[in-house]
């Protein structure tokens, strides 16, 4: 089957393949897992190098459990999310923080110029991450994983463990905090005049 | 903090939007890293099955358990044919005939009771 054939397959389906040693359906899987669990590592933990190794550990607990993985049980990506959310926790835990150093926040870049777009969508989404890095862990994950990731409240509960009103509560907390803290810069992401 | 400050739910979704636009991307390094991972963990898809009588062999004496298994099979089953086509003559010298057998008593002078 051609690469671009693989694509529209579902990912219960490329596993299954790629657990009997189809190639291409685990390339077509990891390039299609692994910016996700990349980008939510990333943020979460603030640091590049360590979202390298959480993404790289996930992605190998996915294969290994690709030969057991039993059809219509569960979203791959709630199971392969889950995992990801605990090796940050493990990692936050370990290093024994709540947030990075402060050398470790990424500085917003300089303003951009009025006008370019782009630009100033990356200063957005550098302050964003940078504001992320500020919130407890928990709710730093959920706000994530719900805004940004675009899972369902159910499938953040499932990803996280913990119960659907739990994950509407540090959401929601998450969100007012960093409404609090980007304010603060609300001229230099554009919204100075609102 | 006052609430001036805070920003409300249209400028937050606009930062979310920014963030899921200019997300960080994993490096072809860890990419390659992830698909060696996936070579290594999964198993090979498997040949197609050659059916020869050379595979046949090789199931059949798997099957049994080897070359010494084989041998003993071979043996026995020579054996039963031996005796299959040899004539009784030949087998009875040798006791194996169930057609004829004698009654001993060993301890004559011992009464069984049995009877009177």
């Amino acid at each position: 089957m051609p690469l671009d054939a693989l694509v529209d397959e579902p990912d219960d389906v490329l596993l299954a393949r790629a657990a009997q040693g189809d190639a291409r359906a685990a390339e077509t899987l990891t390039h299609r897992l692994t910016p996700r669990v990349f980008a939510h590592a990333s943020r979460v933990l603030g640091d590049r190098a360590e979202a390298e190794d959480v993404a790289q550990e996930a992605m190998l607990r996915l294969w290994r459990i690709a030969p057991k993985w039993r059809h219509g049980e569960a979203q791959v990506t709630t199971w392969l999310f889950r995992v990801t959310v605990n090796l940050c926790t493990d990692r936050l835990r370990r290093s024994r923080r709540n947030g990075p150093a402060l050398d470790d926040v990424p500085e917003p870049p300089d303003p951009a110029p009025s006008g370019d777009a782009q630009l100033m969508k990356s200063r957005r989404a550098a302050a964003l991450e940078a504001a992320l890095l500020e919130l407890p862990e928990r709710q730093r994950q959920a706000v994530v994983l719900r805004h940004i990731e675009g899972l369902s409240n159910p499938e953040i509960a499932a990803a996280m463990d913990i119960g659907v009103e739990a994950v509407e509560s540090l959401t929601a907390r998450g969100k007012r905090k960093l409404a609090g803290i980007l304010g603060q810069q609300r001229d230099e992401l554009g919204f100075g005049d609102e | 903090m006052s609430e001036r400050n805070e920003l409300d739910e249209r400028a937050l979704g606009a930062l979310f939007a920014a963030a899921r636009d200019v997300a960080p991307q994993p490096s072809d390094a860890l990419v390659a890293r992830i698909l060696a991972d996936a070579a290594a963990e999964t198993a090979p898809a498997p040949a197609p099955r050659r059916s020869g009588p050379r595979e046949w062999l090789s199931d059949w004496l798997e099957a049994i358990g080897g070359w010494p298994s084989a041998a003993g099979l071979v043996t026995a089953t020579a054996a039963g044919v031996w005796l299959g086509l040899s004539s009784p003559e030949l087998v009875s010298p040798f006791g194996l005939s169930a057609t004829e057998f004698d009654l001993v008593d060993l301890v004559p002078g011992v009464q069984t009771g049995f009877g009177g």
